[in-house]
């Protein structure tokens, strides 16, 4: 028996005889600063009654280096929880929506615009934890439109978890408030680095909800809307012990459905996932490291090389142009419509008039045409149709989180299914044209349903025009590392109802890498399986552990993986409750139809 | 060997015959059963294409606030189910039933629809079968019933107040309405009813002593709210409830609760909602203002229950056709959240969001066979349904989760629910307060629309039949000129027409028989009642069903197989149908 056999046949079994490192106690001695760690996560199973699908279960001990912790769920806040300002001098409601004037957004019945749980649309979704002269912090942003952001106070609690003890509303107001807000992530620099998530389409806006629902946000009402005005990268920069935040939109890394943007530790090159159907992968090169408002963003082209498991693929960079922050303001500032920026024409067939290019993107097949001197402008306020122009690969699917393992230097990217534009001329494994008609066709795969997370290693490379790309983290090619599988299970067997194998991943979402480790998080976000889990998966020996199951129907989203925060480690995740509604004879107590943020841990510190 | 072969023999038999129904668990053979059968009608004549029907627009219309159903009116134009709901899986819809229905003699429906199985002298038969629950029925293994115990004796005042055997209220109040278009028609299978009742504190005064006075006027404050519209009252002295009921601006003696609504203000201190321009009256007020109970128009408010009974068609000795004693169903619903506005909406935008981002994804729904489902807006719904031998039983998970396809997320409902927005009005009966056994449907006239049409004849018009399956021949023969079908000139006229002006009224004579109309705009029992004949056969075909308890496979009550249906569709298939947007 190896070392690594023994360590997990003592986890399985919860052995005793190892050491309790400092459990339950906040204080605990870091683990290798600087080397590698062996970590291992006792196995949650996956849950069968109806207790146990109403929980949060997470792993009750992890096992790093051969010593045991005990680790557990801890709440940060839920949402809707009354909580005072940062300055202590008014309640705020966690959550709670703000128009530009920084009012309560209530409604017509007079209640309150609170942005609570997944099921009712909505929630919080990342939360990034910071320490600020000796000050902890959580940024927590919300997936409404309008959307918001919460900056709370933390304190350790006595068993190592994290508690919010104040919260102040984060404004957005000077770039025309925050819009459906997706997953996020702490740069290295130490900001709140978010994203704005399906951008309304600017060729027929009047028909989105979210953005007619932006009339609650100005003053003038429907009048004051433009759709160029959301879709972006926001940032939030924590400016002294207090809390004071400073705000920016990065209009330089582009408008698209932001999932996340993720900064390399070169603190230059970024990462961008584009969710939805049909969507582009992006990545920027500042200008000036931890500075994203200037610099030059690219879209990736794909060549298939196989089909199997999840596909490999060479990938290259379209250069889509260098610009800043302040030149496109202006653009957006001048309300520009769609058709200032492209002329359309209807396609013929497959096909379109010469002089257009055929493009199928989230927006479908399109004929378009860039007007003269708007190439710069409509490579970052369209920069989706922009980089389907250029001939970048625009047939993802569902594409979400980016974490990096800077070890052995691969980027993972979950893909939350295959299909539509990735399978080759098919929908759910039938043949169907609508998303390969009039595109590029670049990814062919068979259908799975289920996703999964791919390894795309980085390095250097030269863009599609034969530029040296001024980055030492390009990627240049991209595999399946951990892919679902579809499953039909027995009618009125114990995991029926689920449509993706029980023990394999399902619609991964968020994915997080534990630095100096093996371990890779994988969250889902799925109705394949009945329960969202987060699983913890060894990249060198490919055991995948299930660490964390969530209520029924809920969804857990945005895991993290801070290594110090105040002295211990913590993991990140939020779950967006799903019992929209609850008995007042129930057991659950009303608070049920809220959401949850919180940490997994403590962790003993890792840096 | 023969043994082996005999005992696969009578397990085959009995599932053929009678499906065994499990309690115990949300197992799903229809994973769509939220998708009614009525959804796979055919739009496009088989004959003639140019020739379209129109079923979908009675669910399927534009939203009123506080409905978010978000383009909803879309789904009339497009087959838009997940993919697992292509294939219809309501495969009753083309079972033959002649063979089966003929074994039955009118002597045997009738005296099985004739007897009750909700009460036996004056007792509740589910009420004390629910407090000493079989085994079976038992979803969380508690011991104990957790869902709904019927409690209503359908034994009602001149009033519309049902009371208990001792002559106490039980606040159940029963109400007249015009019947929701076509599968709720009698002469499309069944007869029912609709009641309903407020929680305990509606019907209390400051003290919390029980007050009828009150509970009358929170119930037309309801009603107020849900109508959105101005409800007649009797002369009620607005000093008793410190409430200025038709908001002149001062106490009187008001005549109408009058509609008027200013948003609330919201105190970011006490995080509560004040100054509401409209309130409950009585001990209910007095929790408005702690916020315990919330108020808003179109809403009900919370521990709001609505007992609805789907009966046998009743035939009396005077060959009238009435409710049959004997129920199909009990649906029971109860409001358990207060969904604010915000919820709602974010409930709505979430949706249509989902089914562009997941378009294959199925509804998934909380509940169990016992407690209901909860429909995401903040409602429970579950129901009893009958057994084998024609006793009510709960219904099992999959049975209750074809409920919630209607009560949920449909452009024509108000708070879930869909006829007490079509209340009768206080110049009816008992002002509009009574059950069907006390007065039928006879004389209550066709709805006038804004168009100059009537509700039910613009139906036949659009749809061209009285049911969504278009197998109501009954119907058809009496109201639809013979060879109608194929008058492809006056087809083309009222087709273009229509394509210019969507709002143009046609009458459609050439079409539809004028008398028939004429009868029918001002009595409509003259469509929506069946014959004698009629009645029985739809009762046989239903008792096929209950025998072989295959609901799950669909509950609609024919004889022959549907033709109108499609078996299955493609995804997003065009219905080519113009909407129609009922006022």
């Amino acid at each position: 028996m190896n070392k690594q056999t023994i360590l997990k046949s003592l986890v399985a079994t919860s052995v005793i005889g190892l050491t309790f490192t400092a459990c339950s106690q906040p204080d605990m001695a870091p683990v290798n600063k600087m080397g590698h760690n062996d970590i291992y996560f006792k196995p949650v199973a996956a849950p069968t009654t109806d207790s146990q699908k109403k929980k949060i279960m997470t792993s009750e001990e992890v096992v790093i280096n051969g010593s045991v912790h005990k680790i557990q769920w801890n709440t940060i806040a839920r949402t809707g929880q009354k909580l005072p300002s940062l300055d202590g001098k008014t309640m705020e409601i966690f959550g709670q929506v703000k128009n530009e004037m920084g009012q309560p957004i209530n409604h017509k019945d007079g209640s309150p615009f609170i942005c609570k749980t997944s099921k009712d649309g909505s929630g919080p979704d990342h939360t990034t934890l910071h320490e600020k002269d000796g000050n902890l912090f959580a940024i927590t942003q919300f997936e409404c439109g309008p959307g918001a952001m919460y900056i709370s106070k933390l304190e350790k609690t006595d068993n190592g978890g994290l508690k919010a003890v104040a919260t102040s509303h984060i404004s957005q107001a000077k770039y025309e408030g925050g819009w459906v807000h997706c997953a996020g992530m702490k740069t290295p620099w130490g900001s709140h680095l978010g994203s704005e998530e399906y951008e309304p389409n600017a060729k027929k806006a009047g028909k989105d909800k979210y953005y007619q629902n932006f009339d609650l946000y100005f003053k003038d009402g429907k009048a004051a809307l433009n759709p160029y005005y959301w879709g972006w990268t926001p940032e939030v920069t924590i400016t002294d012990a207090k809390g004071n935040t400073e705000y920016v939109k990065h209009y330089s890394m582009g408008r698209f459905a932001h999932e996340l943007a993720y900064v390399m530790p070169d603190q230059k090159t970024v990462y961008l996932s584009d969710d939805g159907t049909n969507g582009a992968l992006f990545m920027f090169i500042a200008d000036e490291p931890k500075d994203l408002s200037s610099g030059t963003l690219y879209a990736a082209k794909l060549t298939q090389k196989s089909e199997k498991n999840g596909g490999e693929f060479d990938v290259e960079w379209v250069n889509l142009g260098k610009t800043n922050n302040t030149v496109i303001r202006a653009a957006i500032k001048k309300k520009l419509s769609f058709n200032d920026l492209f002329e359309s024409a209807e396609p013929n067939g497959n096909s379109c008039p010469s002089g257009f290019t055929s493009i199928n993107t989230t927006a479908g097949h399109e004929c378009l045409k860039v007007k003269p001197g708007r190439a710069i402008t409509a490579s970052r306020l369209e920069s989706r149709r922009f980089a389907a122009i250029k001939g970048a690969t625009t047939e993802f699917r569902k594409k979400e989180g980016i974490t990096f393992d800077p070890k052995n230097g691969n980027v993972y990217l979950a893909m939350s299914r295959i299909q539509y534009g990735m399978e080759d001329f098919a929908k759910k494994g039938k043949k169907n044209d609508k998303y390969d008609k009039g595109g590029n066709n670049h990814i062919k795969l068979p259908l799975n349903s289920c996703g999964g997370v791919y390894k795309l290693p980085v390095g250097e490379a030269h863009d599609t025009k034969g530029e040296m790309i001024p980055s030492m983290a390009v990627i240049t090619s991209m595999s399946g590392e951990v892919m679902g599988e579809m499953k039909k299970y027995p009618k009125g067997s114990e995991f029926d109802g689920n449509k993706c194998a029980i023990d394999k991943i399902a619609e991964p979402d968020n994915v997080a890498f534990i630095n100096n480790s093996d371990i890779l998080i994988i969250g889902e976000d799925t109705g394949a399986h009945q329960i969202d889990y987060i699983w913890a998966y060894n990249v060198k020996t490919k055991d995948i552990t299930r660490i964390l199951t969530s209520p029924y129907g809920s969804e857990t989203t945005s895991p993290y993986w801070y290594p110090n925060i105040g002295g211990n480690a913590y993991m990140t995740t939020v779950i967006q409750h799903p019992f929209g509604e609850s008995d007042k004879d129930k057991k659950d107590s009303p608070a049920d139809i809220e959401s949850w943020i919180g940490v997994v841990g403590p962790f003993p510190a890792f840096e | 060997m023969l043994k082996k072969y005999l005992s696969i023999l009578i397990v085959f038999n009995s599932y053929l015959f009678s499906i065994q129904i499990d309690l115990k668990h949300n197992k799903l053979t229809n994973e769509t059963a939220y998708i009614s059968s009525q959804c796979y009608t055919k739009t496009e004549d088989s004959d003639n294409k140019n020739l379209l029907h129109n079923p979908c627009y009675g669910c399927h219309t534009i939203n009123k606030e506080p409905n978010f159903s978000y383009a909803d009116d879309d789904l009339q134009t497009a087959y838009d189910f997940p993919e697992s709901a292509l294939k219809n899986p309501w495969t009753n819809l083309f079972k033959d039933r002649t063979a089966q229905v003929s074994k039955i003699s009118d002597e045997q429906i009738k005296k099985y629809i004739n007897s009750n199985n909700y009460s036996k002298n004056e007792q509740i038969i589910l009420n004390k079968k629910l407090k000493n629950i079989p085994e079976s029925w038992d979803y969380n293994n508690n011991g104990r019933w957790d869902g709904y115990i019927p409690d209503c004796y359908f034994n009602f005042d001149n009033e519309g107040f049902d009371k208990n055997p001792q002559g106490n209220y039980t606040r159940w109040r029963s109400f007249a309405y015009r019947p929701f278009l076509g599968t709720f028609w009698p002469t499309n299978g069944s007869t029912d009813d609709v009641i309903i009742r407020l929680n305990e504190v509606f019907a209390q005064d400051e003290e919390g002593k029980f007050d009828l006075d009150v509970y009358k006027l929170n119930l037309s404050i309801v009603e107020s709210l849900i109508k959105q519209a101005d409800i007649t009252i009797e002369p009620t002295d607005e000093k008793k409830y410190n409430y200025d009921i038709n908001q002149n601006g001062k106490l009187d003696v008001a005549k109408k609760v009058v509609f008027k609504w200013e948003q609330p203000k919201y105190n970011s201190d006490t995080f509560k909602i004040y100054d509401f321009s409209m309130t409950y009256v009585g001990k209910a007020k007095q929790l408005l203002e702690t916020n315990e109970y919330l108020i808003a128009p179109g809403l009900y408010p919370l521990n709001t229950e609505f007992l609805h009974s789907v009966r046998y068609i009743g035939v009396d000795n005077k060959n009238n056709i009435v409710m049959a004693p004997r129920m199909k169903e009990l649906r029971y619903g109860k409001k358990v959240a207060w969904k604010t506005y915000y919820q709602l909406k974010n409930t709505g935008m979430k949706k249509i969001r989902e089914k562009d981002q997941t378009p294959d994804k199925t509804d998934q729904f909380i509940g169990n066979s016992e407690k209901g489902i909860y429909n995401q807006l903040g409602w429970r719904y579950q129901g009893f349904i009958e057994d084998k031998k024609g006793d009510l039983r709960p219904q099992s998970y999959e049975e209750t989760l074809f409920c919630i396809g209607c009560h949920n997320n449909i452009g024509v409902i108000a708070d879930s629910t869909f006829v007490f927005q079509r209340k009768l009005g206080s110049n009816s009966f008992q002002k509009g307060w009574y059950h069907w056994t006390q007065k039928g449907l006879k004389g209550i006239t066709d709805k006038l629309l804004k168009n100059g049409d009537t509700e039910y004849v613009q139906y036949l018009k659009v749809n061209n039949a009285g049911d969504e399956f278009r197998q109501n021949s009954e119907v058809i023969d009496k109201f639809f000129v013979k060879g109608w079908e194929k008058d492809n000139k006056n087809i083309q006229k009222d087709l273009f027409e229509k394509l210019e002006n969507p709002e143009v009224y046609q009458k459609q004579y050439w079409k539809l028989k004028k008398d028939e109309i004429e009868k029918l705009k001002k009595d409509i029992t003259h469509l929506i009642l069946p014959s004698p004949k009629r009645a029985m056969e739809l009762n046989k075909a239903y008792k096929v069903i209950v025998d072989e308890q295959s609901y799950i496979y669909g509950r609609d009550a024919h004889i022959k197989p549907l033709k109108n249906v499609h078996k299955e569709v493609e995804s997003g298939q065009s219905t080519h149908l113009e909407k129609v947007i009922s006022e």
